[in-house]
């Protein structure tokens, strides 16, 4: 563990030192996502110009809302995704080789070799946009629910990973996934970004429990704004759990039907 | 003789899509996903409310069954990697040595690319509207579908402009995709790919209106839902107006940036 934990520091530092020598690309990662974040922002308040609530939830509900939905994708786009994103590729060209012959296990090594430190820094103006709806709703927030929160972000950042990883093992059947991976942008574009409120019936069953990416910035937002019921806690932490393990059973699964393509 | 070649460079394409038409064919069906999530959250935020900034909810539906009909016609994104990836590699070389202007080499491509993802988005395009037939609005007159054609015509020949712009910062920088993600994502939400952009602050709207995105795909689908009739003499100088500008600013940076090649790897 210990081993693992100080890789990822020297991975992370490489990773920083290269993209200060290219100090564009460092920035870039931030400012796309800045950009997006502020895009999504004025888009809601657009529609609340019209409206009071979607499904229950106000304004201020959906900045919380919109910064925990940046928070989540900034920790992830600053570490596993361009390093997942990549593995369909890898498995294609037979570049994976290189990665399964070092002495450190595979999975972590293909998630954890593009750290992007650039978007982290979106981590601050999610923050920021968080204790803004909370403080222009008149939401009392203990410590309890403080930790109990950034607990649900760690478990959501984990769903995220586990959901990306699951379609992309799948290259290890397939090779090729464009069209797969095509579907999952467009379900992310709107499942991660629209409230998970809006989804009844059978679309909730898929996108809170099939394809749980409605989850993701609801869960944590619901908690912080009082709306997420004990019980809730457990479902959420059941669907992390079965998809962290399923993700991994995935990827061990396909790496055994892994042939190499190039060599 | 000019054209023949850019006619022989689309049938290639065109035959080279054909090799991939599984892949096309399932993204296209799979397209409706998009759709289904915005009739979703279209359908919380209308909830009860007859008319939401102009749109009722069937014309909502209208809108982003048209856009997202009009995005996959746009193909001309590949001339971005395509031409960054040549770059790299110095197989630009062929279109210096070779009687043959990039630009149209491009422009044939991505029309190509367009026909065959028309022929398949049909197909798709049809199974949406049965699926949605009750949310999908027939415009009362056919001047409004045929000058939303002819808008969509000119969107995309701007975002052709566009992307091959982008296409040519290659020269300078190795990595594209930052360039690339920052006006991709100004461009998504000034054309209205997002939200439909009569829903934002009126001195927004009206300044996006003298940008060239706007016209990309939110005026073509406006003006086939009956909006924006009455200024379509502006939209149209505007549009052309920037095309010009455009072509100009490509003409130069293609210079400018062919200077900085060298062919590497050749």
């Amino acid at each position: 563990m210990r081993r693992y934990i100080r890789l990822v520091g020297i991975l992370f530092k490489f990773k920083l030192s290269r993209s200060m020598i290219y100090s564009g690309n460092f920035w870039m990662a931030f400012i796309v996502d800045f950009f997006l974040f502020v895009f999504q922002l004025v888009a809601f308040v657009s529609i609340y110009q019209f409206i009071d609530t979607i499904n229950g939830w106000d304004l201020n509900q959906m900045f919380v809302f919109i910064g925990t939905f940046s928070i989540v994708d900034s920790m992830a786009m600053g570490t596993f995704f361009f390093g997942i994103i990549n593995l369909p590729e890898k498995i294609r060209t037979g570049s994976l080789d290189i990665m399964i012959a070092k002495p450190i296990d595979t999975q972590f090594f293909v998630s954890a070799e593009s750290f992007n430190p650039g978007s982290l820094f979106g981590i601050i103006t999610g923050s920021c946009m968080v204790m803004y709806g909370l403080s222009s709703g008149g939401y009392v927030v203990s410590m309890i629910q403080v930790l109990g929160y950034i607990l649900l972000l760690i478990m959501m950042y984990l769903l995220f990973y586990s959901m990306m990883l699951i379609v992309r093992t799948l290259a290890f059947i397939f090779v090729k996934i464009n069209t797969l991976t095509q579907v999952e942008d467009s379900v992310i574009e709107f499942a991660f970004r629209i409230p998970g409120t809006a989804f009844k019936g059978i679309s909730k069953v898929i996108f809170m429990v099939i394809i749980p990416y409605g989850l993701i910035a609801t869960v944590p937002t619901e908690h912080i704004t009082n709306m997420l019921e004990p019980s809730q806690w457990l479902i959420v932490t059941g669907i992390t759990l079965f998809f962290f393990g399923l993700a991994r059973f995935m990827f061990k699964f396909g790496m055994g039907r892994y042939t190499s393509a190039s060599s | 003789m000019l054209l023949r070649k850019y006619i022989a460079i689309f049938n290639v394409t065109f035959k080279e899509s054909l090799a991939y038409r599984f892949d096309a064919i399932t993204s296209a069906v799979f397209s409706f996903a998009k759709i289904y999530l915005a009739f979703l959250l279209w359908q919380a935020i209308y909830d009860g409310k007859e008319v939401i900034g102009d749109y009722t909810f069937p014309m909502m539906m209208t809108y982003y069954i048209l856009i997202s009909f009009m995005s996959r016609l746009a193909r001309s994104e590949s001339i971005i990697w395509e031409t960054s990836d040549e770059v790299r590699t110095g197989s630009f070389t062929k279109y210096i040595t070779r009687p043959l202007k990039h630009f149209n080499y491009c422009v044939a491509r991505s029309l190509s690319k367009g026909a065959f993802s028309f022929a398949v988005d049909v197909m798709a395009f049809a199974v949406w509207l049965i699926i949605f037939r009750h949310y999908f609005v027939i415009p009362s007159n056919w001047q409004s579908v045929v000058f939303s054609i002819l808008f969509t015509i000119l969107g995309l020949y701007t975002m052709m402009q566009v992307h091959y712009m982008i296409a040519l910062i290659s020269f300078k920088t190795v990595d594209i995709a930052g360039p690339y993600y920052l006006v991709s994502s100004f461009m998504g939400f000034m054309s209205g790919s997002f939200i439909p952009l009569m829903l934002l602050p009126t001195s927004i709207g009206s300044i996006l209106a003298y940008t060239p995105f706007y016209y990309m795909l939110y005026y073509p689908a406006a003006l086939y839902l009956g909006e924006g009739q009455d200024k379509m003499g502006l939209a149209f100088i505007v549009v052309v107006g920037w095309n010009v500008i455009m072509t100009f600013m490509r003409r130069h940076m293609y210079k400018k940036m062919l200077q900085l090649y060298e062919g590497v790897g050749a």
